[in-house]
Parts: structure tokens; C-alpha cells; sequence
């Protein structure tokens, strides 16, 4: 089994290419991927002797992340997969942030505004099936503050510190790590067909037009 | 030689496959009208995200309505240059993609190059270089010479707005839908094209200049002005303002550069309008008229996959790492047709 795993949901744009669920190449590049991306997956695999028809499954990052990263990598995906006709994997990136640590744990994660995306993972659930919410940081900090049984709380791209700092159960996290997608990736989904076709970025906000549109 | 082309630069996901630049086997466009409508414009995040959404739903139609399958292709065309950036890095990403899993030739097309060569398509036999062209579409008015493939000349362009974005706001301000120049260009079939005398700026001036912010302040004001006004009528009136003042500079250009074959690009070359009138100027001076096939002339992809076909043939493939522009020069000599500091 060949997967090939892309992250373009942060400032690192990172391809790994996973045999047998064990990581066999990785490249890691900070800076936008809309011009390397592809570039990457091609050195990745042409380094490791693999046509792209020898992929057997692709997993992507769908978010929530950098807008344009995330349109990026997730077309990249859904094409590959639709040409190749293999199955394709989302990875939210809040279970790939929690993937490993103890739980039970919050994920959280800087969506602008003072507001953050986050997830409460209780100790014996599959991550996937915890609802990814957006909320003003205060508020979220404040239901941390109160959740004495959370053992965890990550923080993805060290952009609170300043509000979190103080609770020694926090942890930042630059970006998500190899081992982390690969372990998401063997836990998610597979989708097939249409799913894929119509599989979406984890945008969780609507655009700044939208909203002010409505108010 | 079988390409499928692509084009997301602006808020239409397009898909075509085109044998041999000009037998077009399939051409799929969704609109994003209904999306950005309640906005007032287009917004470039909703674009991404439509395109985002329904590009590979596109790509199978395309590939379908041809009877192909990804494997068939021989190359991949894409807009990589000129339009909404997060909009274009989509189609762009997508075009990568099938580049690298068919192992197939990735070609990177000027967007404007695309409207370009929606006349060469099926036509390469009887357009000869150098010819002369007029894009007029949502964002641009330019008069061209093209030389020979992939190089072109800057005989003049628009100031401010282009004809079609102005089109579009007229149509805007009288709540009529999209494509606005098309809603115009019907209600102004009953209308009486000198009811209104309206500013054709800088049509004296003896270059290829064209200048359109005078014109649709002076529309505008008029509907302001008139809460009873003849719709039909203005709409006639401005129409014929816009149509002599992209004729009289085009007629100009062609005079003065030698140029004896004339073409049309863009949205609003399906204006009837204004090909019959340029068919009559041109008539009187003894030039050709070329004008590209109808579904050829909003966005598409064929006319990516057109472009392609005869580019590749002069520049080779594109590697896969090729950028993505909002705005670039365009062709070898890299003409620049705004404003210096959008090429930064
Ligand atoms: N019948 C018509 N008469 C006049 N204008 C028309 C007609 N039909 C469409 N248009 C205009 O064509 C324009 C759209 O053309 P097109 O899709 O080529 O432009 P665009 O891609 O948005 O801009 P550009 O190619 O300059 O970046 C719109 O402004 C529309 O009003
Ligand atoms: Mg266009």
C-alpha cells in the first residue's frame, strides 16, 4: 500500500509519501504551495522510484487552514485520485494537532478575528466524529479554564501565547508532524467516486463578504 | 493531437477537450453568476471556493461529453496567467495534477491568449499573420497586432474599465442579470440608438486609445436623472456609443498599421451590434472580419486547449512548477497592457 499524504494547510507545505503505513519519503518546504507543490510530490516519488500510477491511496489535509492552501492541496488531491481512480482520504487538521497525546484534550487553532477553530476530544471517541467549531478565544479559554478533566491542550502555529500561556497543560505545535498525518491517515475514511469529486475544504468560516452581507 | 483545456481566471469553471486546436469535442462551463450575484461583483474567495468545489465534476463532464478518457490526452492546457489569483492557482492545481498522473505535457496559457486564439481555432488556413485583434471583455479593451504565434504588439488600450466591465455596470444600475452586456444588447433592439447623445471620449484622438469612465458616469447619471426613463432606448443609445468608439479605433489601427484582417475576442465580440458594424466599416475599407465562433467568446476552456495546440508547437511544454499571475505581460515580447505597477 503507497499512500501519498499533502498538507497545504499551513505555512509549511509538506508531501510524504507512506509505504505500508510506515513514512518512506517526506519533503517539508515552508512557503506557499501554489507553485511547488507538484514539483514536491515528483521529487518525492521520482526519490523513491514510484510512477504516480503505482499510488494505491492519497489522504489530504482539508483543513481548517489557509484558504487558498487548502483549495490547492485539496483540488491536488481530488484530481490525482479521480485520474489515478484510487481512493482519497481527508485528514482534518485538528485530529492530525491530537493524534498521539493523551485525552482527553482540546485542539485549537488561530482562525483570525481573536477567534480560534477547536475541538474537545473526550478520552474514547474516534476523533473524526467530534465537531470542529469556531469561537471567539475568550470564550474557548474560558470552557478551558473550567475543564479541569482535560489533560491536553495543543495549539497549532503558536498564535495565543499570550492568552494561554499560563496553563501548564498547554502545548504549542508548529505544524503537524509526519507521524501524525501518517496515524490520521490510517484512521480516516476512504472515499471513492463522487465522494471525491465533491469532497470540500473544512473552511468552517464564511467569507468576510458573507458575513457582512448578513449583518 | 487531443488536449483538454482549462480555465477558473475569473468566476466561470471551465473544461474542454479540442482535437488538433480547433475541432472542439466538448466545452463545459458552470457559471458562478448565483454565487457572487448578492454581492454586487465578484468576489475572488467565493470564486476559489466554487471552483474548488466543482472542478472535478467539470473535468469528468468534459472528458465525457468528448467520448475520452484521461488517458487519451496528449497534453494539458491551463490559464495560468491573467485573472483572480486564487481563483486561477485552482484550475491550475488541477491541470498539474493530470499533467503528472497521465505523464503528459503541461501547457501554460495567457488567458488572454486563450481569447486570442478562439479565432485561429478552425480558421489557421485562411487568418494569416500578422492580423489585428480587439479583446474586448469584462476586464479588458486592447487592440493588438498579432505577429505571429505567441507574439503580439500593444496598438492601444483601455485607460480605465474595459467595455465589457462597463456593459456590466450599466446593466447593474438598470437591474438587469448577467452577462450584462447580452441583457443590454436586448433591450436595446427596440430601442432608438440617438435618443441619447452620449460622450464617446477620445474617439478624435488619432491612436488606439479608448477610454470608457466618461461614458458610463454620463449612462448612469442619465438613469439617475430618470426614474421614467425609456430603458430601451438608453440601452440602444449607449450601446452605439460603446460600438463606435471600439470600431472607430479599430478601423483606425488597421489603417495605420497595414493591417487588412481584423478579429474580435472576448465577451463582448458576441455584441451583434458590433460585429454587423464592423463588418460594414471594414466592408468600406475592403478589410476581413473574423469573429470567433459564439461559444467561444466567454471564458472557456476550448480556447485554452485552441491556444495550446499552436503554442505548443512554438515553446514546447511547461514545467511543472510553471507560476500563476494575476496580471503578466503577455506573449514574447512581453506586452504590457496596464498599468506598470500591477507587474510587480
Ligand atoms: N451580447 C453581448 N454584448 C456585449 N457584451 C457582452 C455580451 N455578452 C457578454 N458580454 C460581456 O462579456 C463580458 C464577459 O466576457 P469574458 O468572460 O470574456 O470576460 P472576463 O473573462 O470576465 O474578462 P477578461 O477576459 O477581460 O479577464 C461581460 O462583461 C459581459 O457583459
Ligand atoms: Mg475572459
Amino acid at each position: 500500500m503507497r499512500t501519498l499524504i499533502l498538507d497545504t494547510s499551513g505555512p509549511f507545505t509538506t508531501v510524504l509519501v507512506a509505504t505500508e503505513a510506515s513514512l518512506s519519503a517526506a519533503s517539508i518546504l515552508q512557503g506557499r504551495p501554489a507553485e511547488h507543490l507538484h514539483e514536491q510530490i515528483q521529487t518525492s516519488l521520482s526519490c523513491l522510484h514510484i510512477e504516480p500510477p503505482d499510488l494505491d491511496h492519497i489522504a489530504v489535509v482539508v483543513g481548517p487552514g489557509s484558504w487558498t492552501g487548502l483549495n490547492i492541496g485539496v483540488t491536488a488531491a481530488k484530481t490525482l485520485a479521480q485520474v489515478l481512480e484510487i481512493p482519497l482520504s481527508p485528514i482534518r487538521t485538528l485530529d492530525a494537532l491530537v493524534t498521539g497525546h493523551v485525552k482527553p484534550a482540546w485542539a485549537l487553532m488561530n482562525a483570525g478575528r481573536g477567534r480560534c477553530y477547536y475541538v474537545r476530544y473526550p478520552r474514547l471517541t474516534h476523533d473524526e466524529r467530534q465537531t470542529m467549531a469556531v469561537a471567539p478565544l475568550d470564550t474557548v479559554s474560558n470552557q478551558i479554564q473550567t475543564d479541569s478533566n482535560s489533560v491536553t491542550i495543543l495549539e497549532y502555529g503558536n498564535t495565543f501565547e499570550n492568552q494561554l500561556c499560563g496553563d501548564s497543560r498547554y502545548q504549542s505545535v508548529p505544524r503537524l508532524l509526519p507521524e501524525s498525518l501518517i496515524a490520521t491517515m490510517k484512521k480516516s475514511r476512504l472515499m471513492e467516486g463522487d465522494a471525491i469529486k465533491a469532497l470540500k475544504p473544512a473552511y468552517l468560516q464564511p467569507t468576510l463578504a458573507e458575513r457582512d452581507a448578513t449583518s | 493531437m487531443l488536449i483538454l483545456g482549462i480555465d477558473t481566471s475569473c468566476d466561470d469553471t471551465g473544461a474542454a477537450v479540442v482535437r488538433n486546436g480547433d475541432e472542439v469535442l466538448s466545452n463545459v462551463i458552470a457559471s458562478q453568476y448565483k454565487a457572487h450575484d448578492r454581492f454586487g461583483g465578484i468576489v475572488p474567495v467565493i470564486a476559489a471556493r466554487e471552483h474548488t468545489a466543482k472542478i472535478n465534476f467539470i473535468l469528468e463532464s468534459a472528458l465525457e461529453e468528448a467520448g475520452v478518457s484521461f488517458a487519451d490526452l496528449d497534453a494539458v492546457a491551463v490559464s495560468h496567467h491573467q485573472g483572480l489569483l486564487l481563483a486561477l492557482v485552482v484550475g491550475v492545481s488541477a491541470a498539474k495534477s493530470i499533467a503528472l498522473a497521465c505523464n503528459i505535457p503541461l501547457i501554460g496559457i495567457h488567458h488572454l491568449e486563450g481569447h486570442i486564439y478562439s479565432n485561429l481555432m478552425g480558421r489557421s488556413e485562411t487568418l494569416q499573420f500578422p492580423f489585428l485583434c480587439l479583446t474586448v471583455a469584462g476586464g479588458h479593451t486592447l487592440l493588438l497586432k498579432v505577429v505571429s504565434h505567441g507574439t503580439y504588439e500593444l496598438l492601444g488600450h483601455t485607460r480605465d474599465d474595459a467595455a465589457g466591465e462597463v456593459f456590466d455596470k450599466v446593466a447593474r444600475h438598470l437591474g438587469l442579470g448577467y452577462p450584462g452586456g447580452a441583457a443590454i444588447e436586448k433591450l436595446a433592439e427596440n430601442g432608438n440608438p440617438e435618443a441619447y447623445d452620449f460622450p464617446r471620449p477620445l474617439i478624435n484622438r488619432p491612436d488606439g486609445e479608448f477610454s470608457f469612465s466618461g461614458l458610463k458616469t454620463a449612462v448612469i447619471a442619465a438613469i439617475d436623472r430618470d426614474p421614467n426613463l425609456n430603458k430601451a432606448d438608453l440601452c440602444a443609445s449607449f450601446q452605439q456609443a460603446v460600438v463606435d468608439l471600439l470600431i472607430s479605433k479599430t478601423i483606425r489601427m488597421a489603417g495605420e498599421h497595414q493591417l487588412t484582417q481584423i478579429t474580435l475576442a472576448g465577451g463582448v465580440a458576441l455584441n451583434l451590434p458590433l460585429r454587423t458594424a464592423l463588418k460594414h466599416a471594414a466592408d468600406d475599407y475592403g478589410y476581413q472580419i473574423f469573429t470567433p465562433r459564439s461559444d467561444l467568446c466567454m471564458d472557456n476552456g476550448a480556447m485554452v486547449a485552441g491556444a495550446a495546440y499552436f503554442l505548443f508547437q512554438e515553446r514546447g511544454p511547461d514545467p511543472i512548477g510553471i507560476d500563476t499571475r494575476a496580471n503578466a505581460p503577455l506573449g514574447s515580447m512581453g506586452v504590457r497592457y496596464r498599468h506598470d505597477s500591477k507587474y510587480k
